[in-house]
């Protein structure tokens, strides 16, 4: 295998929170990515997805500290924090947030919003630049006249859409997508996925797909990682996850998810996620967990590698725990 | 509903609450206990003169054809006449709104451009001691009340600036000799400096709060940490994408503030004996010369709606998304 | 998503509760309190503090300030503290009345457009606009000078005309109240508009409204200031305003008496910041905004990873 376009090592990001305390939203976790590959990023709200890519991109609050390194080409881009972290913004990594919540600002207009980090990286001005956001905005499906258009005049879809087209401004290697779907209808939902998988594949593009549904993953990412509280629970081949999983919680996740064809019953997981305000005590799923035993509530599982490219935090794939108890 | 519509309907809203002030203003001195004659002080006002006033001013008509009269009498600009002075109460205010006008705009000019800069700063530096400092400068600024730190500017600035404190004009200038153009705008501007500033300092803490938490409120939008992603500064972000968003409050805050800007201009005046519209409002309270103040207060009325329908326009103008 | 969706979200776990909590720890709640409970106390026991009216003449006109009387005398020979404390009395009294009042028409007003909506929502929400465009402080000057000077007029006068920015805001909560299960629930069940809006709907906006209720005793108190100053006063009383008025009619600027001219503006100051203070804490815990701005000029920190941290 290549060289990979980013590699992600131990990262870790604390908020420091107003009443004093610490909230370690993202407790050390690693992923590699190769250029033009899609990957998920699945979890539950509040599991530190979005923390971690904002991460990414150094796009953190004042409050917030962050450990690791961020490899992007070869070259650590959180290294130096701000300084060297803002040169590659939306220049080399570009993103798409959420459909509901406004990417856009409503009192400028689609086009000049396009423009921006055009200009702003040099990458084209003027009426070169002008004549770039339409051709983007005709590549995603919108009419090249909608430069002119106020985010307001856009439907949901098309917006998102737009966002999209956007992203690519500036020609990046990676796009962050941040729940790209999550406010839009199905039938929008479906578009604006094979939208993004076709960029992907046309312009050789690497994708991370963060998301809470599962289904938008299978529709869209070949790896996958599955975030608990903080840390990667389990990674690997989507459909490998699905077959066989290795972590209780990854099992879990697909159950929750309905299924049209299978006669299967649907079931929610107990509980909620720990307050990551204090270092959880053994494995965090483990108060959740159907099949935790002794070691699971005292000795924090290791990432073990369980399979081809696959790897999973949890004391079942350890025979040495298991004949322990 | 389109564009088009919102400025016909503004407009609209515009005339009726013009009507809307002028009925009011009819009925506000028709309730009066005893009635407008009856109440005036002037060492000429006799029983047979006030008799005599009453059938002037058509107060021994009905109310309804005084209604039709008075909505007469204002359609060809008439006001009516100060009892006091017997001169047109236009020609009266004319003189006071030269005055007042310069004034309030000088004042509030001030407060809106310091008022913005402070919030802006304030959010951009927040949690930090300029946040502080500017926070509570501000808040207690709004605290005053204008008159008396119109007292304070006397007390205290005036005296350190070398500016003078009453009137509008130094009355010596141009007696003893030939005034240039400069010296009297100059005498002008030195008269107004210190009523303006009064004012300004007054409303500045209101609009500097209101600049930060929008300002706040705006950079945690989604588009402002979009901005962000895109490689922008800090201040690229303020400048681009956050200016502009936390103005419409502060438009509309302007806007609605007008009555208090207004009446702080009124006890502003008063206290440094400027002959505004103010003034004049004083004094047609002291000498109960009730067609001064009704048409002083009309006036204000008036151009409160106008600059209402103003600010409702400058949003539009503002705001892409208005439509209603 | 926001960047501090995760502390957000831990927020949001601990419930409403915290962000009141915080508030109430914050110092301007507690500073404003205080200042509001001492001037409250001080206006209550006036009478007991003062062995006669303030006004009486205890000494030379504009005294300065000495052992005998701490801040001097006003222009009437009188004590400046004992004036001081009976007009706190007097512009408490007012600004509670007039806020009370204003509270009371905006509440129903709010109340009625947001629980009925449709023609009496137009209806009332038209009258609220064109009275908030007619300027404010300049109704109250023409409606005192033209109906009397008295106590009860100007609180009347007062109230009268602030209601308009709590009937929008008290509207706007009931709208959103009104939409909730438990409303719905309870019209399903048949319960009477009557039952529904003191059962339900009123204890839902009632601490909105007190917040800002005493925002309104700020707005009043300055009002009664202007009309006060303006002359147009209860000529009996003695209220902060009345000594703003006393100071600058009795020429104290050219006695250069800043005793007979600061405190009573200081006062004034002070109550206004207390209430703003305790108002706006009061209604941001209500209202909690916990979006966290994306730029500052701190910046997120770097953090070298020890080896208690490092799980690899």
């Amino acid at each position: 295998m290549s060289a990979p376009l980013l590699r992600v090592e131990t990262l870790h990001v604390w908020f420091e929170l107003a009443g004093g305390g610490e909230l370690h939203a993202v407790r050390g976790i690693d992923f590699e990515l190769a250029v033009g590959e899609r990957f998920g990023l699945v979890g539950e709200s509040g599991c530190g997805k979005t923390t971690a890519i904002l991460a990414l991109m150094g796009l953190l609050p004042p409050n917030a500290s962050v450990a690791g390194r961020v490899v992007l080409d070869g070259e650590d881009i959180l290294a130096r924090g701000e300084d060297s972290v803002s040169p590659h913004r939306w220049r080399d990594i570009a993103m798409v947030f959420q459909g509901a919540m406004n990417a856009f600002n409503p009192v400028r207009r689609i086009g000049d919003q396009i423009v921006e980090p055009m200009e702003l990286h040099r990458v084209a001005e003027g009426k070169e630049a002008h004549r770039r956001a339409a051709e983007l905005l005709e590549l995603v499906g919108i009419a090249r006249n909608r430069i002119e258009s106020y985010p307001h005049e856009l439907s949901g879809g098309m917006r998102q859409r737009a966002a999209i087209a956007m992203a690519l401004a500036c020609k990046p290697k990676l796009v962050l997508a941040d729940e790209p779907t999550t406010a839009l209808d199905v039938m929008v939902q479906a578009q604006i996925l094979n939208l993004l998988v076709s960029l992907s594949e046309e312009l050789g593009l690497a994708l991370v797909l963060v998301t809470h549904d599962l289904p938008v993953v299978a529709q869209t990412c070949g790896r996958t990682a599955v975030m608990y509280a903080g840390r990667i629970a389990e990674a690997g081949p989507l459909d490998a996850l699905y077959h066989d999983p290795r972590h209780p919680y990854t099992r879990l996740l697909f159950a929750t998810t309905p299924d049209l064809f299978e006669q299967r019953e649907v079931v929610s997981i107990p509980g909620v996620p720990p307050r990551l305000d204090r270092e959880p005590a053994g494995c965090a799923f483990a108060p959740r967990c159907d099949s935790a035993f002794a070691p699971c509530a005292s000795v924090t599982p290791r990432a073990l590698i369980v399979g081809d490219g696959r790897t999973a935090e949890c004391h079942l794939n350890d025979p040495a725990a298991r004949a322990a108890s | 509903m389109g564009r088009g519509d919102y400025i016909a309907k503004r407009v609209g809203f515009a005339l009726i609450t013009v009507l809307v002030a002028i009925t009011l203003n009819f009925v506000l001195f028709r309730a009066i206990p005893g009635d407008a004659v009856s109440a005036l002080r002037c060492r000429q006002c006799t029983a047979a003169f006030k008799e005599f006033q009453r059938q002037e001013l058509g107060l021994d008509k009905s109310k309804w054809e005084q209604y039709r009269l008075y909505l007469a009498d204002l359609a060809h600009g008439d006001l009516g006449r100060s009892l006091r002075t017997e001169r047109s109460v236009a020609s009266e205010l004319w003189a006071p709104i030269r005055n007042t006008l310069p004034m309030v705009a000088l004042g509030t000019f001030f407060s809106i451009l310091l008022g913005v800069a402070a919030g802006v700063v304030s959010a951009w530096r927040r949690g930090t001691i300029v946040d502080r400092g500017t926070l509570y400068t501000g808040l207690g600024f709004y605290s005053m009340p204008p008159q008396w730190l119109g007292l304070l500017m006397v007390l205290y600035v005036s005296g350190w600036l070398g500016l003078p404190t009453s009137g509008v004009k130094d009355p010596i200038l141009g007696i003893l000799g030939d005034a240039s153009t400069w010296d009297v705008v100059v005498d002008r501007l030195e008269h107004m400096v210190l009523p303006s500033l009064t004012l300004g300092l007054v409303l500045l803490g209101e609009y500097a709060l209101i600049t930060r938490s929008a300002m706040l409120e705006t950079l945690g939008e989604d588009y402002a940490l979009t901005a962000r992603a895109k490689g922008l500064s800090n201040w690229a972000v303020v400048r681009r994408h956050g200016l502009r968003n936390a103005l419409l409050p502060v438009v509309t805050l302007v806007a609605l503030s007008l009555g208090f800007i207004i009446g702080g201009a009124i006890t502003i005046e008063y206290v440094f004996s400027y002959p505004g519209i103010g003034l004049a409002i004083v004094e047609a309270i002291d000498k109960r010369d009730f067609p001064v103040l009704q048409g002083a207060f009309l006036l204000l009325t008036l151009s409160v709606i106008a600059f209402n329908l103003l600010a409702d326009l400058l949003y539009f103008k503002l705001d892409p998304r208005v439509t209603t | 998503m926001s960047a501090g969706v995760e502390g957000a979200a831990f927020v949001e776990r601990q419930g409403r509760g915290r962000a009141l909590l915080s508030a109430l720890r914050g110092p301007q709640l507690a500073i404003g309190l205080l200042i509001l409970l001492a001037f409250t106390v001080i206006a209550v026991f006036s009478p007991l503090i003062l062995s006669r009216d303030a006004k009486t003449k205890v000494g030379d006109v504009f005294e300065p300030p000495s052992g005998a009387h701490v801040l001097g005398t006003d222009g009437g020979g009188a004590d400046m503290v004992a004036l001081l404390v009976q007009g706190a009395g007097v512009s408490l009294a007012v600004g509670f009345a007039a806020a009370v009042v204003s509270a009371l028409i905006g509440g129903a007003v709010g109340l009625l457009s947001g629980y009925f909506g449709g023609k009496v929502d137009t209806l009332l929400m038209r009258i609220t606009d064109y009275v908030l465009v007619i300027p404010d402080v300049p109704l109250m000057i023409i409606v005192a000078a033209l109906f009397g000077r008295s106590l009860t007029n100007i609180i009347l006068i007062i109230g009268a005309i602030y209601w308009t920015t709590t009937a929008r805001l008290i509207r706007a909560q009931v709208k959103s109240v009104r939409e909730r299960v438990y409303v719905k629930r309870a019209r399903a069940i048949g319960a009477g508009n009557t039952r529904i809006i003191f059962r339900h709907v009123l204890p839902q906006v009632a601490p909105l409204l007190v917040a800002n209720t005493v925002l309104l005793v700020a707005l009043a108190i300055f009002a009664e200031t202007f009309i006060t100053f303006l002359g147009l006063g209860d000529p009996a009383l003695v209220s902060w305003g009345r000594l703003i008025e006393n100071a600058f009619k009795d020429d104290a600027l050219l006695n250069e008496a800043w005793w007979a001219i600061v405190p009573p503006g200081v006062c004034v100051t002070l109550l206004i910041l207390a209430c703003t203070m305790i108002g706006q804490s009061l209604e941001d815990s209500l209202n909690p905004r916990l979006r966290v701005g994306h730029l500052s000029v701190r910046r997120f920190r770097l953090r070298p990873l020890d080896g208690r941290l490092d799980a690899e």
